[in-house]
């Protein structure tokens, strides 16, 4: 089902996509979604209520937080400290569920968004199991970092239904 | 006893061990998720090796206390699963504020615990005029002057209006101003804001250019 543009630009959403073994997670941060993930939104949702922690450490993209908030340097270390572990809670916590989780870089236009990889599972005890929609891409998923996840995907998608 | 408690006990340790343990970081520790396993395990063991005496005091606090405990520690396990439930939420929020008679009253476009609790650390003493919503159930625009505004740059809804992708009066700026207006008599440049604060990350967001315009206090 197609949704609105001030749908989308109103709402932070999570969605989730099977690429080649390894499983993504994005936040929509108010950026568009792909066609095949909009049509299968509440599916993927309660797909995502359903998921379970896999492993309990996670890796962080470093190159990216320190990016991020290079202009907190000046702020103390409890201030700074807070303002980063309110940041990657939500995609931590992703992580360990099994996700490569991505957030949309804010500073791009939400019509040609870039997004970014910031938190992975570091070795996952059980490898899960979830039903999201494939996707059949020769992208690795730390490939997919600063790009524009939601057109790869739907050229992938337009690709596979040709064939 | 012993029986019926050591399975449901060892499913439960390696939920715990797998999910709340400490996320490793270079530089910065993550706040732990303090869940003592090892209360709850001396708990279930002394319960398992208690014999009943019929005396009704004994038997509740080496039997049904620990059972109390164990079942507390169930609930915390539920609501850090809850904590990732972040769908939906708006990707903004402000705080408003305004002064009438020396009493200032703080009104929020978002409704959720941490946002109230970050917001009460600043304004500790401002607990009672302190109102929040979920995004989504804002009244459309009733106050007159604000629509005026905001009829007079475009229609609402409409997108890409001076460079502008979000939709006009769909901000939480619009919203929470409408709200606040509605509730008190007061002009609108002297409506305070706070920074647009994303609730999923805490992040700081710019001011899109149809708030600049439409209030003077940003």
């Amino acid at each position: 089902m197609a949704r609105s543009k001030e749908f989308l630009r109103c709402r932070d959403i999570d969605w989730a996509v099977k690429i080649g073994a390894n499983y993504i997670h994005v936040a929509s941060a108010g950026g568009d979604l792909p066609k095949i993930v909009e049509d299968k939104l509440f599916d993927i949702w309660r797909e995502l209520k359903n998921t379970e922690y896999v492993d309990s450490v996670v890796i962080l993209n470093d190159s990216y937080l320190n990016e991020k908030f290079a202009n907190l340097n000046e702020l103390d270390y409890e201030e700074r400290d807070f303002r980063v572990n309110w940041y990657t809670l939500s995609f931590a916590e992703m992580a360990k569920r099994g996700f490569y989780s991505f957030d949309r870089d804010i500073r791009t236009p939400v019509d040609d968004s870039k997004y970014r990889l910031v938190a992975k599972p570091e070795k996952m005890k059980v490898t899960p199991n979830y039903s999201f929609p494939e996707i059949n891409l020769q992208w690795t998923p730390e490939e997919l970092d600063d790009q524009n996840i939601v057109a790869l995907i739907d050229e992938a998608v337009e690709r596979m239904q040709r064939e | 006893m012993g029986f019926l408690f050591i399975p449901l006990y060892s499913a439960k340790e390696t939920e715990l061990k797998d999910g709340m343990s400490d996320v490793k970081m270079k530089g910065t520790k993550m706040k732990k998720n303090v869940l003592n396993a090892t209360a709850v395990r001396y708990a279930l063991e002394s319960m398992m090796n208690y014999e009943l005496t019929g005396n009704a005091f004994m038997d509740f606090l080496y039997i049904f206390y620990p059972l109390t405990r164990f079942l507390q520690f169930e609930v915390k396990m539920k609501k850090s699963e809850a904590q990732m439930k972040t769908q939906g939420l708006s990707p903004s929020f402000v705080v408003a504020s305004c002064t009438i008679d020396g009493r200032e009253t703080v009104y929020s476009d978002f409704s959720g615990k941490k946002i109230r609790q970050t917001v009460l650390k600043d304004f500790p003493e401002r607990k009672k005029d302190f109102k929040t919503w979920y995004p989504g159930n804002s009244k459309p625009y009733q106050h007159k002057d604000l629509y005026d505004r905001i009829i007079a740059i475009g229609k609402i809804g409409q997108r890409n209006i001076n460079g502008v992708k979000h939709p006009l009066g769909y901000c939480a700026e619009q919203n929470v101003a409408n709200r606040l207006l509605l509730d008190k008599d007061m002009l609108i440049d002297n409506i305070q804001f706070s920074d647009a604060i994303r609730p999923r990350t805490g992040e700081v967001i710019d001011y899109c250019n149809h708030c600049k315009t439409l209030f003077g206090s940003l």
